[in-house]
């Protein structure tokens, strides 16, 4: 992976996610494209790339919270690290796999960040049926197109194909 | 291979443990110091990101919206010279409270705003907890000021500044279950505590138990409040729960008068300063 590369994945995934949650929200849901990126960085480059992604982009997800500091640094590495180990074991190079594995995982998503929650603040933080299902459906919908976004940004076509 | 999984191992423990350290980490100095510095490197990116998009949505105004702004500026005009008189009247009623309240020691505050501003970014998770906004200690932005929104023509308080930065500020929603308001039933005059319930409706207890309460009923900041001035509108009571008989007090649900899920720009005002006017 070339430098620039990793950085302007970074970046963009960043401006994606403010952007899209702040001014293209729908009945005041939106996708977790940090997750979706996480994920689709993980399953095409591996545990290590994944896992520093999640982390840092869970920096950023947790600066914006002000329940649990840390929760979504850990879900987004823990993700990384898991995803990244299993790549070779399943097939995300499909549409329809991709989307049940994004379906599985945000569902997985939500009910950690409660999880964490109830075991550090004693309180689950339940984000509510409205983000739990249609949340997972955005990123169920948008996995495909994240998916084909970031293997074109780290694997070029030129270099690889 | 087998490097590639040690490394992802040790990066797994390095990063787990990072998080999980901040996770059990009382909110200390420290702590608070590291979110800081994230929440600074990372705050120019939807500050300028904002600005941006905001310039470039106004750089190509047609002709027809330069023919509506003149009718539009002529309209306001005419609502000025109106507002002129009303001002006058305002003034005129000010002192006379203020008079009357010195007269019978009582002390005023009236609310005066730092400024506008608008909803940098928000998380999906926290949908109904906490907002960023596009302005911090720069603009006068102080904590725990209150923060007003507009929705269908009505400016109803939505939430208090919790941290500042240089240029944005964060905000917890009062939909949050962090947030607690003094609040009351202008129709009514009985007065209970607005809880936050971390969904799109707000709770409110203390009611008496005797008195009966209706859905609509209009929901305002009690003046008893520290942190909000009175008679802010907050919202209308949606549902009056059924009365336990083991608690002495009634409560009802309360449907926020700007949505959660609305909010783009908010009114800040300064803090509230007790006898202080």
């Amino acid at each position: 992976m070339r430098p620039s590369r990793v950085l302007i994945l970074f970046f963009l995934a960043l401006a994606a996610e403010w952007f899209w949650s702040t001014y293209l929200s729908v009945w005041g849901v939106a996708p977790q494209l940090l997750l979706l990126c996480t994920l689709a960085v993980a399953s095409q480059s591996g545990p290590v790339a994944g896992q520093c992604y999640g982390f840092f982009w869970g920096i950023f997800l947790d600066v914006l919270d002000v329940h649990v500091f840390g929760a979504a640094m850990l879900i987004l590495t823990l993700t990384g690290y898991v995803v990244g180990g299993l790549r070779r074991q399943m097939d995300v190079s499909g549409a329809s796999s991709q989307m049940t594995v994004t379906a599985g995982l945000s569902l997985i998503y939500w009910l950690s960040l409660g999880l964490a929650g109830l075991v550090f603040e004693r309180q689950f933080l339940w984000v509510g049926w409205k983000i739990f299902i249609l949340g997972t459906a955005f990123n169920v919908i948008l996995a495909p197109a994240v998916f084909w976004v970031v293997r074109r940004i780290l694997n070029p076509p030129g270099r690889y194909g | 291979m087998n490097r590639d999984n040690r490394a992802a191992n040790y990066l797994l423990f390095l990063f787990g443990g990072i998080a999980l350290l901040f996770l059990c980490l009382p909110m200390t100095g420290k702590v608070r110091g590291f979110r800081a510095c994230a929440a600074y490197l990372f705050e120019p990116f939807p500050y300028y990101g904002s600005q941006g998009l905001h310039k470039l949505s106004t750089l190509s105004p047609d002709i027809s919206r330069l023919i509506e702004a003149d009718m539009r500026v002529r309209s306001l005009e005419e609502e000025l010279r109106q507002t002129e008189l009303l001002r006058t009247e305002l003034e005129s009623l000010r002192r006379e409270n203020a008079r009357l309240a010195q007269n019978l020691s009582l002390s005023t505050s009236a609310p005066s705003a730092v400024g506008w501003a608008r909803v940098l970014e928000r998380d999906p998770a926290n949908w109904h907890r906490s907002v960023m906004i596009d302005a911090g200690e720069a603009e006068g932005v102080e904590l725990n000021a209150p923060v007003l929104a507009r929705h269908v023509g009505r400016m109803a308080v939505i939430g208090r500044i919790v941290e500042t930065l240089e240029h944005s500020s964060k905000v917890l929603l009062l939909t949050d279950d962090l947030s607690a308001v003094a609040a009351y039933l202008p129709g009514s005059g009985w007065e209970g505590l607005i809880q936050g319930q971390g969904s799109a409706r707000l709770r409110m207890n203390y009611l008496p138990v005797d008195e009966p309460l209706h859905a609509g009923d209009e929901v305002a900041t009690s003046p008893t409040s520290a942190t909000f001035p009175p008679d802010l509108v907050i919202g209308t009571v949606s549902k009056v729960f059924d009365r336990d008989p083991f608690l002495a007090f009634q409560t009802v649900e309360v449907a926020m008068a700007v949505p959660s899920g609305r909010i783009k720009e908010v009114l800040i005002l300064h803090k509230r300063r007790r006898g202080n006017p």
